[in-house]
């Protein structure tokens, strides 16, 4: 890119959120984050209700010994989801 | 009238930065169908090999009208039990269940 561009540049940022569930909870917690009331939006956000993938095994416990992939070290950083939540209506 | 227009000049030669956020949300299933039930229907548009991997990746839009939910569906390179279901947007209409 050493030509100077005549158009003003442009700046994707993709943010991608991993979330862990199971084939059982998969439908309820995509409707969650993708449905038309989606609790993801760009900024903080209220939650009410008890925390999704909950049920079920934490990441950790899931995991079943694999390989390490870029994927399962992001759950592993992860703090749980009540934290997270917890910090993001904190400010 | 020389001053005004020298700033017009210096105004459109400045650059702007547009920036844009994309929001995606990736979920990692156990499953052995790779096109899991979210309640939505989709219409496939793509298919591409990925780097690195023996599973394909296919992209597909979800057929309500109007409605800019993209998802992206492949299999896990390292551990093919698992499923990698990407999903773009918020849906603008209810789900079929």
């Amino acid at each position: 890119m050493s030509r100077v561009r005549s158009e003003p540049m442009k700046v994707v940022f993709i943010n991608t959120q991993y979330v862990q569930t199971d084939a059982r909870s998969f439908k309820t917690v995509v409707q969650e984050l993708t449905g038309k009331n989606a609790i993801v939006a760009d900024g903080p956000f209220e939650f009410s209700g008890q925390g999704y993938g909950s049920k079920d095994s934490s990441p950790r416990e899931a995991e079943g010994g694999v390989e390490t992939t870029e994927f399962d070290s992001f759950f592993r950083e992860m703090p749980p989801v009540g934290e997270l939540y917890n910090l993001w209506s904190e400010n | 009238m020389a001053s005004v227009a020298a700033a017009t000049t210096t105004a459109s030669a400045v650059k702007k930065e547009k920036k844009k956020v994309n929001e995606r949300v990736a979920f990692k299933t156990e499953s052995e169908v790779e096109v899991l039930d979210d309640g939505f229907k989709w219409r496939k548009y793509g298919k591409k090999m990925v780097k690195n991997s023996p599973n394909p990746r296919n992209y597909y839009k979800c057929s309500a009208d109007g409605c800019p939910v993209k998802k992206r569906v492949e299999r896990d390179r390292v551990d093919p039990s698992f499923v990698i279901t990407t999903y773009e947007g918020s849906h603008n209409h209810a789900s079929r269940n």
